[in-house]
């Protein structure tokens, strides 16, 4: 990255502000309030971090950055933010100004990154938000004094309200301005920078005159030469030597000069807040206390010992139960729509390889998919709630000493949590974990949760061997979770004790304040999300229902010959390629159409479904075209008549889709968060095996049992 | 599975929480801030950590002076849930031995 730090910024485009903040701020609320519904999840490359950007205006473009603490970068997350703010980014060009964010009811802690931005030199606007909730504490902040204080604009608001957004809106507009940007106010009260990292800095010209102290000040954190850390700064190879030289020079004093700076600069805050902030009478004298309040107490229950494990116990099980039960009318409704669909292409289609492909290929193919929508969805709004209330955090806290048990973080369980419902954005989701071996272990294992792709699976095959009892469905489908979970942790036992070999590390997490979830949110990011399983259906999976429609319906028997369906079947190129494999799953319980289905579905799992839906679609009479594709399965025997799917075989099939890695979506993003091929292969190949493995397992000591 | 044997084996070993009334001698008491009793306050008096971690934890606000309280335990014993600045910041009882806090008993 040996370039200009500074770019010279293109004349006639939007203004580009960023927004950047403690996590839990309200950062995002109020970007939703500033942009509306005019903004997307921006798609840089190499950025695969969720970074929505927005328009105020056709003017001016916003971007919300993820939550940081300080510009001395801990996880990639921070170090993006950084990045972004000195122009280092290779993706992401710097914002011509950045809108603040703090969290009023947490002044000091918030201006401890707010000071330090308005120091790099960029116009800065400070929105001071959850007004409500410092005069609820009887706090006063007067914004006015605050702003004149720190020398730029700052703004007061209740975010979750909408109150203060025209106000916050004027202001970013103003930033655009041609009035003068405010010079950074003199807040860095002296504390020495030491002289060789300033002359290392102006000589290497890393940053302009305003930046060159914090710089200097980022430099002298020895973590910022480590590969591995998350803290690097890029440097030309030569200055990187230089830099280790002076840091092994001074590092003793340095690094407890640099804890002496942090301190330094709390106690300017305060001195800087004391007529700022008028606190309650009582306050001084009884510090801190928000014992009684509501997240208090609702604290009390769900981290109690005995109580707290019930009710996360009882949150996952009525989302289990909800799956089932809520979803079955709305998939009745599709189930029904779709065989209308297709008896009504079929009868506008003449006879012939047309209609064939329609009706078998894409409305089965597409349709057999879609019917798993509504769980989707409700997996994903049951997620959302989780996260926006703020339970996410306390399922880390709880869990966390299980966490330390496989060597790892209870940071690292949300992720886990998250790859319940997909794991691609889940393994973006590891971006907030330090320490990068524990980054690594936790990629490595979160496919192993079962994700929503895995879904219609579980529920293809609960549903037609497990029919009956609501509880007995959702016991099983509870069950298959639980084994993703368990190999995952048993997973990352191993590996954070073989390839990934390092200490267990520190543990610091804030747990935010719960919050009323917000209805539009939960919708937005259920939509957000769900609406993926639906483009798919859309395009790989009609296009994989198309290729397997054609590889079972082709060759087509000899003129004059008539085949019957299953003989059609076995003679075609799916058939040919099911039995190929067919001697290699046999010790699993699979016959060669299930090898059909797993062939067909390595590269998105949910295809499987859709495969079956071709594999017992094929040639049947039209009249039967409209039942549902699990009484088919019912009905599908052996040569000698025992049918095909038992409960065994069930279960086999199941623990096979659990482990194994058929989602090249996941492979890519593994990829791009850790740079080579060889992790997503790793990845690939060791649950390949697991998959077979317990597949055979399951089957081998089932049958010894006596299960047929 | 090792680690979740451990975890659970862990579970009844935890430190008692509830203090008994502390004797209050009127004198400050230097401590460290795994030895709170829940609803406990102190005021930090240093945090020997690492480096790095310590400069996460000043950034944060845990420095000196800061007061902090013990606000409550995992079930299963760790980690901690403190109140510090009018935030909520869990730490590992292993990192809280590292930050030595002053209790006043007056």
């Amino acid at each position: 990255m040996n370039r200009p730090l500074e770019k010279p910024l293109p004349t006639s485009r939007a203004l580009r502000i960023a927004l950047v903040g403690n996590p839990n701020c309200g950062k995002t609320t109020l970007f939703n309030h500033l942009t509306g519904l005019r903004h997307h999840v921006a798609n840089y490359p190499g950025v695969t971090v969720e970074c929505r950007e927005g328009q105020l205006d056709p003017s001016v473009v916003l971007m919300d950055l993820p939550g940081c603490y300080s510009l001395t970068p801990r996880s990639p997350d921070e170090r993006i933010v950084r990045d972004v703010l000195l122009g280092w980014s290779r993706d992401i060009p710097r914002p011509d100004g950045v809108v603040v964010v703090v969290d009023g009811a947490n002044l000091e802690r918030n201006l401890f990154l707010a000071t330090q931005i308005i120091e790099l030199g960029i116009a800065t606007i400070i929105v001071c938000n959850m007004m409500d909730v410092v005069a609820s504490k009887g706090r006063r902040i007067d914004v006015g004094a605050l702003g004149r204080r720190l020398g730029v604009p700052v703004i007061g608001t209740v975010a979750r309200d909408g109150v203060g957004i025209g106000a916050v809106r004027a202001a970013v507009r103003a930033l655009g301005g041609d009035g003068p940007r405010q010079a950074p106010p003199a807040l860095d009260g002296g504390s020495a920078v030491p002289e060789a990292f300033l002359e290392f800095t102006r000589r290497h010209r890393l940053a302009d005159e305003r930046r060159e102290r914090l710089l200097s000040e980022l430099l002298l954190n020895p973590a910022v030469l480590n590969p591995e850390d998350a803290a690097r700064i890029e440097l030309p190879r030569g200055a990187r030597e230089e830099l280790r030289r002076i840091q092994s020079t001074v590092s003793n004093g340095t690094l407890a000069e640099s804890l002496a700076r942090i301190q330094s600069r709390y106690a300017r805050l305060s001195a800087l807040l004391c007529d700022v902030v008028t606190e309650p009478d009582r306050s001084r004298e009884s510090g801190p206390s928000d014992a009684g309040s509501l997240t208090d107490r609702i604290d009390a229950l769900v981290t109690h010992r005995v109580m707290g494990l019930a009710v996360f116990s009882l949150i996952m099980g009525l989302m289990f139960l909800a799956i089932f039960s809520w979803a079955e009318p709305l998939m009745d409704a599709i189930e029904t729509g779709v065989s209308l669909a297709g008896a009504a292409v079929g009868s506008a289609l003449g006879e012939g390889m047309l209609r064939d492909l329609m009706v078998d290929g894409v409305v089965a193919g597409v349709g057999n998919v879609v019917v798993f929508f509504p769980q989707i969805c409700i997996l994903f709004f049951f997620i959302a709630i989780l996260e926006d209330t703020g339970y996410m955090a306390r399922v880390a806290f709880v869990m966390d000493r299980v966490m330390r048990g496989v060597g790892l973080h209870g940071k690292s369980f949300i992720p886990l949590l998250s790859s319940f419902a997909c794991a691609v954005p889940a393994i973006m989701a590891t971006r907030t974990i330090e320490d990068r071996r524990d980054r690594l272990v936790t990629i490595l294992v979160a496919p192993l949760m079962s994700c929503s792709a895995r879904l219609p699976i579980y529920v293809l095959m609960i549903s037609l061997l497990f029919a009956g009892s609501a509880w007995v469905q959702a016991g099983v489908l509870f069950g298959l979770y639980a084994l993703g979970l368990g190999t995952g942790l048993a997973a990352a036992t191993l590996f954070k004790k073989t390839i990934l070999k390092g200490p267990t590390p520190a543990f610091m997490m804030e747990l935010p304040p719960y919050r009323r979830p917000r209805a539009m949110i939960l919708i937005q990011q259920t939509w957000n999300r769900a609406k993926h399983f639906l483009i798919d259906a859309g395009s790989i999976i009609l296009a994989c229902s198309v290729v397997l429609w054609a590889l079972a319906y082709f060759p087509r028997p000899p003129a004059g010959a008539q085949w019957a369906s299953d003989q059609q079947l076995r003679q075609s190129y799916m058939g040919k390629i099911g039995r190929w494999i067919e001697p290699a799953i046999e010790p699993l319980g699979f016959d060669w159409q299930i090898g059909v289905g797993l062939t067909a579905s390595f590269a998105a799992r949910e295809v499987f479904v859709a495969t079956m839906g071709v594999v017992y679609g094929v040639g049947e009479g039209a009249d039967e075209r409209s039942a549902p594709l699990r009484d088919r399965m019912a009905k599908a025997t052996h040569a000698d008549g025992r049918p095909v799917y038992t409960k065994l075989v069930g279960l086999s099939v199941m623990v096979f889709y659990v482990l194994a890695c058929q989602c090249m979506s996941t492979l890519a993003v593994v990829r791009r968060e850790t740079g080579s091929w060889r992790w997503p292969a790793f990845i690939f190949c060791y649950m390949t095996a697991l998959a077979y493995g317990g597949s055979l397992l399951v089957y081998q000591v089932g049958r010894a049992l006596g299960y047929a | 599975m090792a680690g979740m044997i451990d975890m659970i084996g862990a579970t009844g070993s935890g430190e008692s929480f509830d203090c008994p009334d502390a004797a209050p001698n009127g004198s400050d008491e230097v401590s460290s801030l795994d030895k709170l009793c829940i609803g406990q306050r102190a005021r930090v008096a240093d945090v020997s950590t690492g480096v790095d971690f310590a400069g996460r934890l000043m950034e944060l606000g845990v420095i000196p002076g800061a007061e902090v309280r013990l606000c409550r335990v995992a079930p299963f014993g760790d980690p901690m849930d403190f109140e510090v600045h009018g935030f909520h910041l869990s730490l590992r009882r292993q990192e809280a031995r590292a930050i030595s806090v002053r209790i006043d008993h007056s």
